[in-house]
């Protein structure tokens, strides 16, 4: 009984750590990534000759629905800025909207030029929309305010081209170039960008790129990321662009982390399923030893569910203790892990494992001890009801 | 005084033995009467443990019928079983049968708590019992500490504890001693009177069965006389 009570607590714990710790990098990815490209990108116009998108009707509640992006044909970018972000702006849903303006360039430094993705931007707009301030490593957000040549340039553009706030460096576009000066250092964690990505204003990337109107693009941010699927396909159905929630942008990474998170919960469930059978084990035997007891009990006036009820209490006193060890033990195993010294860098950025402290994995590990327990209890409880005790008293006798 | 208790008729019940079908009880009929003990005396396997197990509603007789208190029990659910066996059979069996990790008065509180009333005041009932049946220093011990005599007084104090109105005693002695065979014979005689009990005294011991007031000698599942 003992080991099945350690299997018990080992099995939650091991549950709730590796949940929190799964979910705890899926939850970090995805601020990451909401603070990067933001929940919705609104980009180019859309032709919707084939009915890609549907308006469905349910229960008087309106719904989108995309049957398929694959035949439908695009106007690069969006063509009309201010109507687009004034029609956005109606949108209840919508708390953040941010024109990018985006073009291939290359930088130049005395020693190497190095090709960058250049993002124009209104940083006004832009810190609504991303977590740019608190990835800033390097200078501030003031002096890119202030300088209508100031450059956010990622960290690892700095390190390749050995550039610091307020060194001057020449961006060349398509048509134009310009002599920058470096407003600030960022990190996002995310390597693709932080060795590509710079950050200039719109106007400075309108001129590199000779480009005075239309082709840019809308990142959005909304007051509940969790909506951004249906409230990107009611933008798209509305405006008649291409716009894309996070959760489709990242698919391949969430399928990761769904996957990861399903592997682990499957893991540990099994942990928790053997010590269910250990327990079944332990109480057959008890059961076939107190085969006479239960005689006893029943020759006194005892009935099959008394003598169910004392096997299945037995099963929750060791389900009750499991919980309370296996809730301590998840937690403190939580906090333990969450001071793992790990450096991940790539799409993400951390010094750490990263823990996501959720109820519900403590509600998930007890629901499922619960069940495998309760399985392995009742059935050598209703077994131990069915003692026929004349049978066994004449044969003790 | 003498109103039958428990009135048996025309009982007959078999079982398999392995592929072999015995048939443990043909056509018994007998009548036992409050306040007295009544010893049902035969060789072994001639079917008195299968009539008390039957008595004591432990099986179901194939045919027959068992009236107790002028109440059939075949028209009784389980439930009803239960608490008839509970509330109106004490059950003493040749091997004690107490539970070994209770004390001796747990053990003989055990049916009063399953019948319902207050464990303190089934504990203090339980004492007094004890007390009466000489075991008063010896409440708290577990009952596989105590000797072959004191755990079968233990045995019949658990059978007495909801006061029931019928003993079935399954050669209570056969484990004892002579000294304490006499000692549990007179207590289950004493309790008969004065309580006004039914004792069915299953016993291989003659001396003890001719000291009842009635006996009856079973062989082969018959009663022959």
């Amino acid at each position: 009984m003992t080991m099945s009570l350690i299997g018990i607590i080992f099995g939650i714990s091991f549950f709730i750590v590796t949940q929190a710790q799964t979910s705890g990098f899926q939850t970090y990815f995805i601020r990451t990534i909401l603070g990067t490209n933001g929940a919705i990108r609104v980009s180019d116009r859309f032709q919707d000759m084939k009915e890609t998108v549907n308006k469905i009707s349910q229960d008087g509640k309106f719904k989108f629905e995309f049957k398929s992006r694959e035949d439908a044909e695009y106007i690069e970018g969006v063509d009309y800025p201010k109507n687009v972000r004034s029609a956005l702006s109606t949108f209840p849903s919508i708390n953040g909207i941010s024109e990018v303006f985006e073009i291939n360039a290359v930088l130049q430094t005395k020693s190497r030029n190095y090709s960058v993705q250049a993002h124009g931007i209104r940083i006004s707009d832009h810190i609504t929309v991303s977590e740019i301030e608190n990835q800033l490593r390097h200078g501030s957000i003031e002096n890119f305010l202030n300088d209508n040549m100031g450059i956010f340039i990622g960290n690892r553009v700095a390190e390749r081209l050995n550039l610091h706030v307020n060194d001057r460096v020449n961006l060349v576009g398509q048509k134009e170039n310009f002599q920058l000066r470096v407003s600030g250092i960022f990190e996002t964690g995310v390597s693709e960008i932080d060795k590509k990505r710079i950050y200039i204003s719109l106007p400075t990337a309108r001129s590199i790129a000779g480009k005075r109107f239309g082709g840019s693009i809308f990142q959005l941010s909304i007051y509940n990321p969790e909506d951004a699927r249906s409230i990107a396909a009611q933008i798209q159905q509305t405006l008649g662009h291409r716009t894309v929630s996070w959760q489709e942008r990242e698919k391949v990474w969430l399928d990761v982390f769904k996957a990861l998170r399903i592997s682990s919960a499957i893991t540990v469930s099994t942990i928790l399923l053997l010590s269910g059978l250990g327990m079944f084990n332990v109480f057959a035997i008890m059961v076939i030893e107190k085969t006479r007891d239960v005689a006893i009990l029943r020759s006194i006036g005892f009935e099959p569910k008394d003598i169910s009820a004392i096997f299945l209490w037995q099963g929750i006193v060791v389900l009750i203790a499991g919980i309370v060890g296996g809730v301590f033990f998840g937690a403190l195993g939580t906090y333990l892990v969450s001071q793992i010294p790990l450096k991940i860098r790539g799409i993400f950025t951390t010094d750490s494992f990263v823990v996501n402290w959720d109820i519900s994995h403590y509600i998930s590990a007890i629901l499922i001890a619960t069940i495998f327990v309760t399985i392995a209890s009742w059935i050598p409880a209703h077994r131990a009801s069915k003692v026929e005790p004349a049978k066994i008293i004449r044969e003790t006798i | 005084m003498d109103a039958a208790l428990l009135q048996v008729r025309d009982l007959n019940h078999s079982f398999l033995e392995g592929e072999e079908k015995v048939h443990a009880l043909r056509g018994v009929s007998f009548n036992a009467n409050q306040g007295e003990i009544t010893s049902i005396i035969g060789p072994s396997g001639c079917g008195k443990s299968t009539l008390l197990y039957l008595l004591g509603l432990l099986d179901q007789p194939d045919s027959g019928e068992i009236i107790i208190n002028n109440k059939s029990i075949s028209k009784l659910n389980e439930i009803q079983k239960n608490r008839l066996r509970n509330e109106k059979i004490g059950f003493i069996f040749q091997f004690h049968f107490l539970i070994k990790e209770l004390s001796a008065r747990e053990n003989v509180a055990l049916p009063a708590i399953k019948k319902g009333d207050d464990s303190e005041d089934a504990l203090k009932r339980a004492d007094q019992i004890l007390n009466q049946l000489g075991l008063g220093k010896k409440l708290d011990r577990f009952a596989n500490k105590l000797s072959g005599g004191e755990q079968q007084r233990v045995a019949i104090a658990r059978a007495l504890i909801n006061s029931p109105s019928l003993i079935l005693a399954d050669e209570p002695t056969g484990n004892l001693d002579t000294a304490n065979s006499e000692i549990v014979f007179d207590l289950l005689q004493n309790l008969s009177r004065e309580q006004n009990l039914a004792v069915l005294l299953v016993t291989h011991n003659n001396q003890l069965a001719k000291r009842c007031d009635r006996f009856i000698s079973m062989n082969d599942g018959l009663i022959v006389d």
